[in-house]
């Protein structure tokens, strides 16, 4: 493209982050910003308008030109009064009929006929320009269209409504194509441009990355800068409140971080095919998704987490699609391995490898969930990006898995899109060993299936003539037993230790340090951060845990980057190493267990022991009885027949079993008891332990806002005596060299800051001061002296004096004392306008606006243009003050 | 409309070419423009008296990371088909970017 380049935005993207598409001012005066800047261009360019048919014709680049004609046309169709004013205020009119005329006459041609014009221009002006053009046509009608009834209209228009809604008019409809079309053919013709300039000599993989980028450029003008465009658009049809609304709540997005940005904006580009695949934001993202675990949580953590959390586990479940998948294939490969040796010989050490097989699966499926544990509760702190569009954005695909491969993606023709299955898949060989080994356990299952794995076994172990099935398995299992007894086969762990290596440990996933911030406390964070604790079924099981935990961190908590020395004493900023802490719950043993096998197995065992102990009793009870016969019948409590003495014997020592067997129901009833107050009392204490840890970290933040407020001020002290020795300085040396400009400054300075410290009688004084000493100046000196100590004063609430002092101003403006000529003085006036009304004083500022005008008016001068530009220029400024204040 | 809403934009232009900064720049402007035009989705559809609500929700959730669902919950308590809105914007630009830039030969 030889043509005009327009500029990259995608270069300015993170100076655009921060700034939702500005909404044209919207004016409560006259006429807006948007409309004057435009109409601004237009009498700048309004000689290249008048010649603007000639120079088609010679078939130059005209895209500006043409677009300040089409807001001409525009101005005259919606025949605003401020239009028709400042069109007035240029008196074009007069010059300008024949022109004028022929602009009529494009107008009707635009409106009428607006295709007919499309091609001959296109060869004309260029792909580029064409496509401004059609922008802009498009655009106004749009806009135009939206004025006329907004709310259904624009739905309609963007194609939001049902077919039942109201329908585009047809000119609307093809003024988008034309646009769409144009948007399309500078893309290609860029493209085509672009790669006739690249060298024929790059390698290959050079010219794949030349070509992205011409690519990636046009993308961003055809499509991404274009559709701000129509946002834009969209925008303006708003009203002042939604637009502030818009960018309150476009400030969640720009408040996210570029990592929380990259993920959200990854999922909503890439679909289904998510992270993976895609070889983008390789170090933000991987460490945002939960590779990093306890660094994800970190980046992720932020302001718009619940809506993410949708996102982060999904795009999880993606990224982890390969380990996932591997695990489970060296399960099933295992497995698949176990059935086709399935023998005698082995059998046992098969079933031992199955087993294991499918605990490793299980294995690696659970530390990937930890991984997804850990990333969803890092993200799932309450989001609004996308309002869970990023759960939706995978789709109904993500559910459904019609042709996995071992990659888990599936081919389309439109791309690449990824399933994730719901559940773990378990191979048909899985459930085939399965099913052989439940029927060597002589578990149930159908006859057809029995019949066809019996036939299995009988290759390897032939069956006895008309045996039965289930002698047929017993003496199987019998020969196993006996030859497992004499010779056993050590179980091959090479196959499980690879099956191993593919899992993701818990290493994967704590890897950085966790940084403290306000309200953290050491038992949270052990308890969330730990995937093994965070995990733990009962909260229980995680108190225990984490107790026993920060018992051992106590010995050396600096050694764990606790600052402080002292586990209930966080700092802000403190670097839990997190890593460090892990391998101390994997290492840390009590009686011969992990940490986390004694919380989740100490309260069973202690409970099944007092089951036992109770037991026995019971036992001990019942052998004590001198008889040991057994009742053979319910004990007879009628009294209808009496028993003989050795009954009576027999069922005393019924009763008694009964008895105790009450007495151990009753035990174990108080045992249950007991492990629930006790389990009450120990989370009772911990949340007070809690409490107080977390009161503690409070008072740390606060005492050390409390430490920072005060250094501040210390400082603002030091500037503002700095400052006021310097101005008293100011003062002696105006003082002795009789410069009364030098005086004003000094005596300005030193009102500001006696009022910064408090003293406003004395900053009062200071002004009243400065404003004598104005009066010593001479010309326009005097004039700018007491405007800006009015509008000092203004700034500071004294508005009775910034009055007098404008006032003073106005008068040695207008007072004909021959400080400045008649020629200067509708500017003189326009500028104290403006002043006055930055200094809040907006009625004053209109009076004097008018009378700057009457000035104007009244002297006639000859430089229309540059008073109008000032005058524009000054009421958009008075405008937004006024809109401001 | 789930195959263009499925379609990887990157792997489709065959961006993963480009480095890495670049890459992130152009995903981020595709993330902003599909927020924005969600987000006037969402105004164009609120009524007046629930944008004023809508403001006031903003207002007092504010940056509080444990209330951000409240957001959520209004937008969804007014459109309840937000999820599917939003998807609609997702597509929309999946669209616009296969029309313009899929004929490149």
């Amino acid at each position: 493209m030889s043509e005009k380049i327009p500029n990259q935005s995608q270069e300015n993207d993170e100076k655009e982050e921060s700034q939702i598409i500005t909404p044209s001012f919207e004016s409560t005066g006259r006429m807006s910003e948007e409309i004057i800047k435009e109409s601004k261009q237009f009498l700048k360019n309004e000689d290249d308008i008048k010649d603007i048919k000639e120079k088609q014709k010679q078939g130059e680049s005209l895209s500006s030109i043409k677009t300040a004609s089409l807001r001409e046309d525009e101005m005259k169709r919606n025949k605003e009064e401020e239009i028709i004013e400042l069109t007035d205020v240029v008196e074009r009119e007069g010059n300008n009929n024949e022109e004028t005329s022929e602009s009529e006459n494009d107008k009707n041609t635009d409106e009428h006929e607006p295709t007919e014009n499309t091609q001959e221009q296109q060869e004309q002006n260029g792909p580029w320009a064409n496509l401004e053009t059609a922008r802009t046509e498009y655009i106004e009608r749009y806009q135009e269209f939206l004025r006329g009834g907004r709310l259904a209209r624009l739905r309609n228009a963007l194609g939001l409504t049902p077919a039942g809604g109201k329908e585009m008019p047809l000119e609307l409809i093809e003024t988008r194509e034309r646009y769409n079309q144009a948007k399309k053919t500078y893309a290609q013709d860029e493209w085509e441009t672009s790669l006739e300039k690249i060298s024929p000599d790059l390698s290959e993989e050079k010219r794949a990355q030349t070509e992205a980028e011409i690519i990636n450029r046009i993308y961003n003008i055809a499509v991404l800068d274009e559709s701000d465009y129509l946002e834009e658009a969209r925008i303006d049809a708003f009203s002042p409140f939604q637009k502030g609304l818009l960018v309150d709540a476009y400030q969640r997005w720009t408040s996210l971080n570029k990592s929380q940005r990259i993920i959200a904006s990854t999922v909503m580009v890439a679909g289904v095919a998510g992270f993976a695949s895609l070889a983008v934001p390789v170090t933000a993202s991987a460490a945002a998704i939960g590779i990093g675990g306890v660094a994800g949580k970190k980046i992720l953590r932020g302001t718009f987490g619940v809506l993410m959390s949708g996102l982060t586990g999904k795009a999880y479940d993606k990224f982890t699609q390969g380990k996932k998948e591997r695990v489970e294939q060296t399960a099933t490969d295992t497995t698949e391995t176990a059935r086709e040796s399935f023998n005698i010989n082995n059998l046992t050490a098969i079933s031992e490898r199955y087993k294991n097989a499918i605990k490793q699966e299980q294995q690696g499926n659970r530390n990937i969930m930890f991984g997804k544990i850990a990333t969803m509760g890092a993200a799932g702190i309450g989001s609004t990006v996308g309002f869970g569009l990023i759960g939706n954005a995978f789709g109904e695909g993500s559910s459904n898995i019609e042709d996995k491969t071992k990659l888990g993606f599936q081919k389309t023709p439109q791309g690449e899109t990824v399933t994730i299955p719901a559940e773990p898949v378990e191979s048909k060989a899985v459930e085939s060993a399965k099913k052989a080994l439940e029927i060597a356990q002589e578990n149930k299952v159908t006859p057809e299936e029995k019949t066809a794995l019996l036939k299995g076994l009988e290759k390897d172990y032939p069956r006895e003539v008309e045996e039965a099935d289930d002698v047929y398995l017993t003496r199987v299992k019998e020969a196993f037993n006996t030859e497992i007894e004499k010779n056993v086969p050590p179980v091959e762990t090479t196959t499980l230790e690879n099956a191993s290596a593919d899992t993701i440990e818990p290493e994967d996933i704590i890897k950085e340090d966790y940084s403290i911030k306000s309200g953290d406390n050491l038992w949270n964070i052990l308890k969330k951060e730990l995937p093994e604790i965070a995990e733990l079924e009962k909260s229980g099981m995680k108190d225990n845990v984490v107790a026993n935990l920060i018992e051992k961190i106590k010995e050396n908590p600096t050694e764990y980057g606790i600052t402080s020395d002292k586990v209930d004493s966080l700092k802000i900023g403190d670097q839990i190493n997190m890593e460090k802490i892990h391998e101390l719950l994997e290492s840390e043993k009590i009686d011969g267990k992990s940490l986390v096998e004694h919380a989740t197995q100490d309260l069973t065992k202690k409970q099944l022991s007092d089951i036992e102990n109770f037991k026995l009793k019971a036992e001990v009870l019942t052998n004590n009885e001198p008889s040991t016969e057994r009742p053979v019948s319910p004990p007879n409590t009628t009294g209808a027949d009496l028993p003989s003495p050795e009954t009576v014997n027999l069922n005393e020592t019924l009763n008694n079993i009964y008895k105790t067997e009450t007495e151990l129901d009753k035990a174990k009833s108080q045992l249950e008891e007991m492990k629930d107050t006790a389990t009450d009392t120990l989370t009772n204490d911990l949340e007070n332990h809690e409490t107080q840890m977390h009161s503690n970290a409070n008072v740390d933040a606060q005492e050390k806002v409390v430490a920072d407020m005060e250094d501040q001020l210390t400082e603002t002290k030091n500037y503002l005596s700095e400052a006021q020795k310097k101005f008293e300085s100011m003062l002696l040396e105006a003082d002795k060299t009789y410069n009364r400009n030098l005086e004003v400054t000094a005596k300005l300075g030193l009102a500001e800051i006696t009022f910064t410290e408090g003293n406003e009688v004395e900053a009062l004084k200071f002004f009243e001061s400065a404003t004598h000493s104005a009066s010593h100046l001479n010309g326009t000196d005097r004039i700018i002296a007491f405007t800006d100590i009015a509008s000092k004063e203004a700034g500071y609430g004294f508005i009775d004096k910034a009055t007098e002092n404008f006032g003073f101003a106005e008068n040695e403006i207008m007072g004909g004392s021959g400080m400045i000529d008649n020629t200067q003085k509708p500017a003189a006036l326009l500028n104290l306008a403006e002043k006055e009304a930055q200094a809040g004083l907006n009625v004053e500022a209109k009076r004097i606006l008018n009378l700057a005008e009457a000035w104007y008016d009244q002297q006639g001068y000859n430089d229309t243009q540059s008073f109008n530009e000032a005058y524009s220029n000054a009421i958009i400024k008075i405008e937004n003050t006024i809109k401001n204040n | 409309m789930n195959d263009i809403f499925n379609q990887n934009i990157i792997k489709y232009l065959h961006l993963e070419n480009l480095d890495e900064a670049k890459q992130e720049k152009t995903l981020l402007r595709i993330g902003k423009v599909i927020y924005q035009a969600m987000m006037l989705r969402i105004m164009e559809i609120l009524t007046e008296e629930e944008q004023k609500e809508f403001e006031k929700v903003l207002d007092e959730v504010g940056t509080d990371e444990n209330r951000q669902s409240e957001v959520i919950d209004f937008l969804k308590s007014k459109i309840p088909n937000l999820d599917e809105i939003s998807k609609e914007e997702i597509t929309k630009l999946k669209e616009e970017t296969v029309s313009v830039m899929g004929n490149l030969e």
